[in-house]
């Protein structure tokens, strides 16, 4: 044997020695192998952003968290997040919360020029009145909603107060119910609405509900206000053409004069209401200066020139 | 000799070749950290300058910015008492 071995070459045992150590490599390898750190989670898409019709930007992810670019502007409408994990705590943030966290981005019907009017226009009347808090919605003739406007103001990246004594961060357009007294006069005048003998005083819509009843005044079709663009309207006709515009003749010519325009081709709807006013309580008082600011900036943004009283 | 000089030279080669290499990659990967800090830089810039942007451009500054200059909606006239 020991012939044998020294007859070997010597590259052959250094071979055989190399495979060995290979061998016992791989073997511990397989045993024991390295422990390598687990891969990083994958990060999960950005919270999809908000945009305005005409592309605004309402409300954006940026490295530091969720920004509103409006600031004050529709803020009760978005609502706003939870700071740590950027959860959707209130208004549309909330609402869409589970497609916005998956990165789905939303084009709302919201037009920032007729928002900023709304606004300007409340929060100054709502200063004048003194009142507790305000609320204006526009609707344009589809019952695409153009402008929620909720005074006072909040700013959604602000310190926030107490929830329960400060109001300001609620939508109150679509949250708050209110009386709407004589207001409904001009739709319980169709003959439908008489038909059915459900409509009174003592009944309670919130104001989105009542832009809605009254843009049927438009052409004496129903339709379902809208906010997201791209949602389809399915128009229901509560009353005839003919009534509609009868309605509206009448409003633009006796109840009314000043407050319906322009009454021979509806544009927009508004509606506005101020809660707990102090000091002049009456409509003619509170609301209708506000409603006269809005509905002029509407008209210039509709390019509409007045028209002399005794036309 | 001459085999052990020639397999010297080639070790020497070799540990050259190694050294550039990993000095290739050393500045390669100083420039990207470089990058890196610069792309961190400019991309706060950007969101700097979109809020600046956004914040000029904001429907409610615009409109004070109007009224300041004396812009009064035409038809304002329709209500004139």
């Amino acid at each position: 044997v020991t012939v044998g071995v020294k007859r070997l070459p010597w590259v052959v045992v250094g071979f055989g020695l190399w495979v060995v150590l290979f061998l016992l490599g791989v073997h511990a390898l397989l045993t024991r192998g390295p422990n390598l750190p687990a891969p990083p989670p994958p990060v999960p898409a950005p919270r999809g952003h908000l945009y305005a019709k005409d592309g605004t930007p309402l409300a954006v992810t940026l490295k530091e968290g969720r920004y509103y670019p409006l600031g004050e502007s529709a803020s009760q409408l978005l609502g706003f997040t939870e700071r740590g994990s950027g959860r959707g705590l209130e208004g549309l943030e909330r609402d869409l919360n589970a497609s916005l966290s998956e990165g789905r981005a939303f084009t709302l019907t919201l037009d920032p020029w007729v928002q900023a009017m709304a606004e300007k226009a409340l929060w100054e009347g709502l200063r004048r009145s003194r009142g507790a808090f305000a609320t204006l919605i526009v609707l344009d003739r589809e019952g695409q909603i153009l402008a929620v406007a909720n005074g006072p103001a909040f700013h959604p990246l602000a310190p926030r107060k107490d929830p329960d004594q400060d109001v300001s961060w609620r939508n109150h357009a679509f949250l708050v119910a209110l009386e709407p007294g004589s207001t409904m006069k001009a739709l319980t005048w169709s003959r439908a609405a008489y038909a059915n003998h459900t409509f009174g005083q003592g009944f309670l819509v919130t104001p989105l509900h009542l832009a809605a009843a009254f843009s049927t005044l438009v052409d004496g079709l129903y339709r379902a206000p809208r906010l997201l663009l791209g949602q389809e309207a399915r128009p229901t006709r509560v009353f005839s053409e003919a009534t509609a515009k009868a309605v509206r003749e009448a409003l633009t010519l006796s109840l009314a004069p000043r407050g319906f325009v322009p009454g021979d081709r509806p544009l927009y709807t508004v509606v506005l209401a101020v809660h707990h006013p102090k000091g002049e309580i009456h409509g003619s008082q509170v609301a209708a200066p506000i409603f006269r600011e809005v509905a002029a900036g509407l008209l210039a943004y509709a390019g509409i020139p007045p028209y002399a009283e005794e036309r | 000799m001459r085999t052990a000089l020639r397999m010297g030279l080639l070790y020497l080669l070799a540990l050259l070749l190694l050294f550039a290499l990993g000095h290739r990659n050393q500045m390669e990967k100083a420039r990207l950290a470089r990058l890196e800090v610069q792309l961190e830089v400019l991309s706060q810039r950007e969101e700097a300058l979109l809020k600046e942007g956004w914040e000029a451009a904001k429907p409610h500054r615009v409109l004070d910015w109007a009224k300041e200059q004396g812009f009064i909606p035409m038809s304002q006239g329709r209500w004139a008492p």
